[in-house]
């Protein structure tokens, strides 16, 4: 309805980050810094279909794991990155679409959603891991079972193979990803194709009844989901210049999730913020042995489930914007996108 | 013949297995709608449990089928006051929640035993069948999960406490119409579901090489049993497994073990597709 | 010229019971009716097979020129079919004008989607509260959000679940008028237990006993029906 606003407060948000990612170069090195805008990117991917689709997958590292591999696989076979770049993102997708089509055609309710996208990570997790053997090959890429596929040409300037992007260069293409996938995350939530997905959140039945066609809506929103994890797949097998089969494992899962809650469901900002911040602390935890980064990782998750249901971009917009909030807080509205149909019992 | 024998306790164990594992986490989500993803870590803990104690000088039968259920429960009932309880209602947020909890335990695991692989030698050995030789202490698993089913469904069918869960497995406010107080029915079940849950882990620790990351296995397979079985609890789980362990014992004969996991999953998620109650959901409606 | 809706033979049966039981409607053009009958006499079941809630066990559902038997909601909602649920249905979420907008757009694209919003909101005095979240509203005017909703796809066939269940009078009267001006452009099928608000709108009844259509005809007509009062009062006749 109101364009023009909308139009602005991208704009503003996408010159307000440029300058961030700009800057952060002065605080942090680059290698660190890309890892984190990728996890961004990977974190903003969930944070699309679940707090705006209201689609929660537990399997989100799938669409991840299968971006790098698919990566990783076509850059042996065809050498120049161009090609690879794009296959990472289309597998995924495709991927995503078809795997959303029996779901969502299907009618499976939230939980067996979650049961079903988590059992298909494990399939590519267990999959993966025994595909050690000349046996398992793509062409000239061996899948290599748990130790992964090394070696591989990482991201060229299109056209010049020779030309490899890395270190600075590589942080400035993740970067300028980051900063086109939220332009476009935010454009796709302002067209009416987003208005009908967040609609289909609120309420699938009323959707249907003015005329939307909820399960191919959604199954398309999951596809996105998956091709912007794709995305951040094919940069971190750039930028680790290995994948291995943990891409796919839970507990990547259940990080990407943990970001979304800790950030903040239902905002564009919030699961950005998650995956930087909580991103960061596990780099720093990484260089101490006294505590263990699972255990921490566990902690933060059952605390902010208890604690901070609304996550820090919840706690931020209440603090901005005190009274409306506490006036819909106290009328015990259920947060949206946790809004379940309980299983039926037979 | 004799390999027919052989394959015929191979599947019939991993049947058993399935259900063993499931069991305690079916409990849970039968009575109280609740999905325990710290599942595999609950069982993780019972194989400590064994093994330490075990490794203390404690009779290896007491560690398991004692200490270990009893240990858990009391971790169970300590994280239903903490965490569960507040969760109520929010089947999400319980899933959430109980996912962070696994990965706390799995780092305190971590922490207290260290990444390596802890053990004890089966207490019993096995036997000849013919040219083949046979795990005797699968047929253990195999007696100790029948003799947990006809325990389940009696307490269920001739008590008091099971009549309670009956009808709070039908309609949740069952209980508080019979006069019984909801929070110690959920209190009592969540003991009971990890207790069990507790005895499924000291029982398989004979048979793993226990790591910190051991639950992670675990949980995925219970998960799937207990979702593709549907809301019947015995029926449900014996149907599933049933399914689940024939299919998967079928394709790891027939190719190598790692085929046979990925054949469950994927029946799973066909069952799923087709029968997204559940299977007793569709069939054996009225089953306990 | 085809009926705006009909069904034939129309059966849906729940574990060998018939709720509804092998019932032949028709429903002309620019035409009122109002569905009554005791609790459980089907006629929400009857509706939910013509939303396309519900797949009927067998029978036929035409609307318009299309068979629509067995039909997806959104597909039966896209030949121009409104519905007003019985319990309000909207997205509680957001604004007045983003639910009413929804359905705008669905019926009119994008174009011309803002003018049908405007005309929809206006029509049912929804401007005062245009952008209030939904969710906080009263249950009367969660009602008329619904309609407003249901309105602003331009349908030609509406089909209205207890739309006066919970209103106050005065909103009763309010809603009466507004029946009464789609009535003239659309075909209208309400579900209703209020018998004065069915006077007030002076509509043609089907009555509905044990899943099949017992009596059809003018109100005052069928209330004075022997047939009807008895099943009313609970006696078989």
């Amino acid at each position: 309805m109101s364009a023009r606003p909308q139009l602005r407060g991208t704009l503003l948000a996408l010159a307000a980050g440029a300058a961030v990612l700009a800057l952060a170069p002065l605080v942090a090195e680059t290698y660190t810094l890309s890892v984190l805008v990728i996890y961004a990117i990977l974190a903003l991917s969930l944070g699309l279909i679940w707090g705006f689709g209201g689609i929660l997958c537990f399997g989100q590292a799938a669409f991840y794991g299968l971006g790098a591999y698919t990566y990783a696989v076509a850059a042996i076979n065809i050498g120049e990155s161009t090609l690879p770049v794009l296959l990472g993102i289309a597998v995924p997708f495709a991927f995503a679409f078809a795997l959303g089509a029996v779901m969502f055609y299907g009618r499976l309710s939230d939980v067996y959603l979650g049961v079903v996208t988590l059992v298909v990570t494990l399939i590519f997790f267990r999959f993966m891991n025994a595909t050690a053997g000349p046996a398992f090959a793509v062409g000239e890429a061996r899948l290599g079972g748990f130790n992964g596929i090394p070696g591989f040409p990482i991201l060229n300037v299109p056209g010049h193979p020779r030309w490899e992007i890395y270190d600075g260069a590589f942080y400035a293409v993740c970067a300028g990803a980051l900063l086109l996938v939220y332009g476009l995350v935010r454009w796709l939530l302002a067209s009416p194709f987003g208005r009908v997905a967040v609609a289909i959140r609120e309420n699938e039945g009323r959707a249907e009844l003015m005329g939307y066609d909820a399960r191919l809506r959604k199954t398309v929103l999951f596809a996105v989901g998956g091709g912007i994890a794709g995305l951040a797949g094919v940069l971190y097998a750039c930028w680790a210049e290995i994948v291995t089969p943990g891409l796919f494992s839970l507990a990547q899962s259940a990080e990407i999730i943990v970001w979304c809650i800790v950030g903040g469901l239902g905002t564009l900002a919030g699961p950005i913020i998650g995956a930087v911040v909580l991103g960061y602390a596990k780099f720093l935890l990484g260089q101490q042995s006294v505590i263990d980064n699972t255990l921490i990782l566990g902690a933060i998750l059952v605390l902010s489930v208890l604690l901070m249901p609304r996550g820090i971009a919840g706690v931020l917009a209440a603090a901005w914007a005190r009274a409306p909030r506490r006036a819909r807080r106290a009328r015990g509205r259920p947060r949206a996108a946790h809004r379940l149909r309980s299983p039926d019992r037979a | 013949m004799d390999l027919a024998g052989v394959i015929a306790i191979e599947v019939v164990y991993s049947v058993a297995s399935l259900i063993l594992i499931s069991a305690g986490l079916a409990v849970i989500f039968g009575m109280m709608r609740v999905i325990n993803l710290a599942h595999g870590e609950f069982m993780m803990i019972g194989g400590y449990a064994t093994i330490v104690s075990a490794n203390a000088g404690m009779n290896v039968w007491v560690a398991m089928l004692v200490v270990a259920p009893l240990t858990v429960g009391l971790v169970g009932l300590v994280v239903e006051r903490l965490v569960i309880r507040v969760l109520y209602g929010r089947l999400v947020d319980t899933m959430l929640a109980t996912w962070g909890l696994s990965l706390v335990l799995v780092g305190l695991a971590t922490m207290v035993f260290g990444n390596t692989t802890a053990g004890i030698s089966p207490p019993i050995s096995g036997f000849a069948m013919g040219a083949y030789q046979v795990n005797g202490y699968n047929l253990f698993v195999v007696v100790v999960t029948l003799v947990l089913l006809a325990s389940m469904w009696a307490v269920l069918r001739f008590t008091r406490l099971g009549l309670v869960a009956r009808g709070t497995m039908q309609r949740a406010d069952m209980a508080a119409a019979l006069g019984y107080d909801p929070d110690r029915v959920y209190m009592a079940t969540f003991f009971a579901g990890s207790a069990l849950t507790g005895l499924a882990g000291g029982v398989l620790a004979p048979l793993v090489g226990l790591v910190p990351m051991t639950g992670s296995g675990y949980v995925a397979e219970a998960f799937i049993t207990v979702i593709t079985g549907g809301a019947s609890l015995i029926v449900g789980i014996v149907s599933s497994a049933t399914i689940l362990g024939v299919v998967s014992q079928a394709f790891t004969f027939a190719t190598r073990p790692v085929v046979g996991e990925v054949a469950l999953l994927v029946t799973a998620l066909v069952l799923l597709r087709l029968l997204p109650q559940g299977i007793t959901g569709r069939f054996f409606r009225r089953a306990t | 010229m085809p009926s705006a809706l009909e069904t034939r033979g129309l059966t849906m049966t729940f574990g060998g019971v018939a709720a509804v039981d092998g019932v032949d409607f028709t429903l002309g053009r620019r035409e009122l009716r109002c569905l009554i009958g005791p609790n459980g006499a089907g006629k929400s079941t009857f509706f939910k097979c013509l939303t396309g809630q519900l797949r009927p066990t067998a029978g036929e559902i035409r609307i318009g020129e299309e068979e629509t038997t067995g039909w997806d909601p959104h597909a039966v909602a896209r030949l121009g079919v409104g519905v007003k649920t019985q319990v309000p249905s909207v997205m509680d979420g957001l604004s007045v004008r983003e639910n009413v907008w929804l359905s705008a757009h669905r019926g009119h694209g994008t174009a011309a989607a803002r003018a049908a919003t405007d005309a929809a909101i206006e029509r049912l005095a929804l401007g005062d509260i245009a952008r209030a979240t939904v969710g906080r509203l009263s249950h009367g005017e969660r009602q008329r959000v619904e309609l407003a909703i249901v309105v602003a796809a331009a349908p030609t066939l509406i089909l209205l679940d207890e739309p006066a269940a919970g209103l106050t009078s005065e909103e009763v009267g309010r809603l009466a008028e507004i029946i009464g001006a789609l009535a003239r452009e659309a075909a209208i099928v309400i579900v209703e237990h209020d018998m004065q608000f069915i006077r007030t709108i002076a509509s043609v009844v089907t009555v509905f006993s044990q899943g099949r259509i017992l009596v059809e005809g003018p109100v005052e007509d069928v209330m004075r029906d022997r047939r009807v009062r008895d099943v009313y009062l609970g006696r078989k006749g």
